[in-house]
């Protein structure tokens, strides 16, 4: 009986792992962070009528290390999720997944508490400083921003303390004092400022905004990329109309994702807020040269980094 | 039997063919009692390897053995795994005998009024329905997003059915018991640290038992959400958060040990001397 168990326990494994033909629809990932603006109205418009005549199934995900998890698991076939995560996948699972272009550059912002007297980098020593995941874009840009200063996180011994707080908690652990300050996605950070929560770190924001980190990029499995190449060219070519439409009506993009969020919650977020938070984001599908490598680097500089990850993995392949 | 009445040397030969048959047979024992409790481990761990060494299934979901027990002594040396061990245990056991004595004190109560009894029972048995975990949110707003809040719902965690477990205790008290001891002039505290106390004691034991894994499991789902306290949990999240599934292994294999040593080491050796002290040994 035991023995039973275990077999049908390492079949089910196997099975689990089974490679696959021509898909029957397209999986497809978002969150639903103002940041995936231009996946929000793309899938109203130009993904709504299907690619390449498979219909699109999207699946909303709350952190790209959950999303990573469904892409590499197969039960997702393509997802728009922060360079963090998916660099991350690369140097764990590496081929496993394909990068198809870029969406949004930009899209994080540092605030502090008004009395913790961070106005740069160097005064986030001894400090405690939110992000929303271990391993996620603000974590790795924070790994990077620490290095520039001569700084390092707790968990590397250092004494900035990283601490993985979910953006909707930012305002109790700011309030409360649990941290000093947040580097957060859009539209959190703008967000905590204009309810007075916190106050901005220009400096710091000028330093992230000069190394062009995306804020979201477009992925596929290779699995899904190399059996639909017609899927996944038309996914190419919707989001690159999805990312000229979100950069031509910034309102749309608010409107379309205030819309979302009341479905999904039955509250909305201030359109002033949404479009100053939009206002500090470039939709985009070109990659900064150098902008990935150096989410690579705050993977080793964090101990996160399960290997080497190849530069042809940093570069678009949409066909 | 020639050792009694025999010359010396047959007797010693005799004594020692029967020392080394004894031997024997006791290696034979001890290694027939060794395998039996862990024939089902060795096979796990050998389908395991299997199963990573042929390629059958993508090492990202899988790791083979090696590189999880790999990634637990890097965890050990460079990520300071102890500390968040010493952490999680340190608040499972303060977690857990606050649950113990609260649990313990509300079933004594409950057990023995009928008043209370109708109140808080149900209520309790409703609770034991909700997972504690549900009570998460509640605790970070009344304690703060820190350690405070996970040893809160360690410890209600064991509460509810630590509570249940003594009222079932008391109900299970023979009637035949408690009129001799009142005919016997047995009352108040009296009556219940000689009688009542000794009579649930077994019962409690087996309420230990299921505090202590409902404390465990209350405890992981928390230290998962907050994530800024140290502890195993936390370790744990961090495993999934970054896609490396050979750390998350690592934790549960921990997990785990401390679970099988807690077993062996304290709740059998507990049950057995309850057991033998209140006479029940001698009853089965």
């Amino acid at each position: 009986m035991a023995l039973a168990a275990v077999v049908a326990m390492a079949t089910m494994l196997v099975a689990g792992c089974g490679g696959g033909g021509p898909s029957d629809a397209v999986r497809l990932g978002l969150f639903l962070n103002v940041t995936h603006g231009p996946a929000l109205i793309g899938l109203q418009k130009e993904m709504a009528q299907g690619l390449a005549g498979l219909p699109v199934e999207e699946q909303v995900f709350a952190s790209g290390p959950e999303e990573v998890s469904a892409l590499l698991g197969g039960s997702l076939d393509a997802g728009y999720l922060g360079p963090g995560p998916y660099v991350l996948a690369e140097s764990r699972a590496p081929g496993r997944l394909r990068l198809l272009a870029g969406v949004v550059t930009g899209g994080q912002a540092m605030v502090a508490r008004e009395r913790s007297g961070i106005r740069t980098v160097a005064d986030l020593a001894g400090k405690r400083v939110a992000v929303p995941s271990h391993g996620n874009t603000q974590d790795l840009t924070l790994r990077l921003l620490l290095d520039s200063a001569g700084l390092r996180a707790d968990d590397q011994g250092g004494d900035v303390e990283v601490v993985p707080v979910k953006n909707s908690a930012l305002p109790e652990a700011l309030k409360q004092d649990v941290v000093d300050a947040a580097l957060a996605p859009a539209p959190y950070g703008e967000r905590l400022v204009a309810e007075g929560v916190a106050v901005p770190v220009p400096a710091i924001d000028r330093q992230i905004a000069a190394w062009r980190i995306p804020a979201t990029i477009l992925v596929a499995t290779e699995e899904f990329a190399r059996a639909n190449p017609e899927a996944t060219a038309a996914l190419v070519k919707a989001n690159a109309e999805a990312v000229a439409r979100a950069r031509r009506d910034r309102l749309a993009v608010a409107r379309r994702f205030n819309a979302r969020l009341s479905e999904s919650t039955g509250k909305e977020i201030d359109e002033k807020v949404l479009l100053a938070s939009l206002a500090a984001m470039t939709p985009t599908t070109d990659i900064a040269p150098g902008a990935m490598a150096r989410m690579v680097r705050a993977a080793e500089i964090s101990g996160y980094s399960g290997g080497p990850v190849s530069p042809a993995a940093l570069v678009p392949r949409p066909g | 039997m020639s050792t009694a009445t025999g010359d010396g040397a047959g007797g010693d030969a005799g004594n020692r063919a029967g020392a080394a048959t004894r031997a024997a047979r006791s290696t034979g024992a001890v290694a027939m009692d060794l395998f039996r409790k862990s024939w089902f481990v060795i096979l796990i761990l050998a389908v395991w390897w299997i199963v990573s060494a042929t390629g059958l299934v993508d090492p990202y979901k899988l790791p083979a053995p090696g590189d999880v027990l790999s990634t637990l002594g890097t965890l050990f040396t460079e990520r300071a795994l102890l500390d968040d061990l010493g952490a999680t245990l340190l608040r499972l056991v303060e977690g857990w005998a606050i649950g113990v004595v609260a649990g313990v004190l509300l079933g004594i109560l409950t057990g023995g009024s009928k008043f209370l009894e109708d109140g808080i029972r149900p209520v309790i048995a409703g609770l034991q329905a909700v997972p504690t975990i549900a009570f998460l949110p509640l605790a970070i707003l009344w304690f703060g997003f820190n350690g405070t809040a996970v040893l809160a719902i360690t410890a209600f965690g064991t509460f509810k059915p630590m509570a249940l477990a003594t009222y079932g205790a008391m109900h299970q008290i023979s009637p035949t018991l408690m009129m001799a001891g009142r005919a016997l002039g047995a009352r108040g505290l009296f009556m219940q640290r000689t009688l009542i106390f000794p009579a649930i004691v077994p019962s409690l034991v087996t309420g230990l038992k299921m505090g202590w894994s409902f404390a465990w499991r209350a405890l992981m789902a928390a230290e998962i959400v907050v994530t800024g306290a140290a502890g195993l949990g936390g370790v744990l999240e961090l495993g999934r958060e970054i896609g490396a599934i050979d750390v998350v292994m690592a934790v549960i294999l921990v997990i785990l040990v401390v679970g099988i040593v807690t077993e062996q080491l304290f709740f059998t050796r507990l049950e057995r001397w309850v057991n033998q002290r209140w006479g029940l040994v001698g009853a089965r």
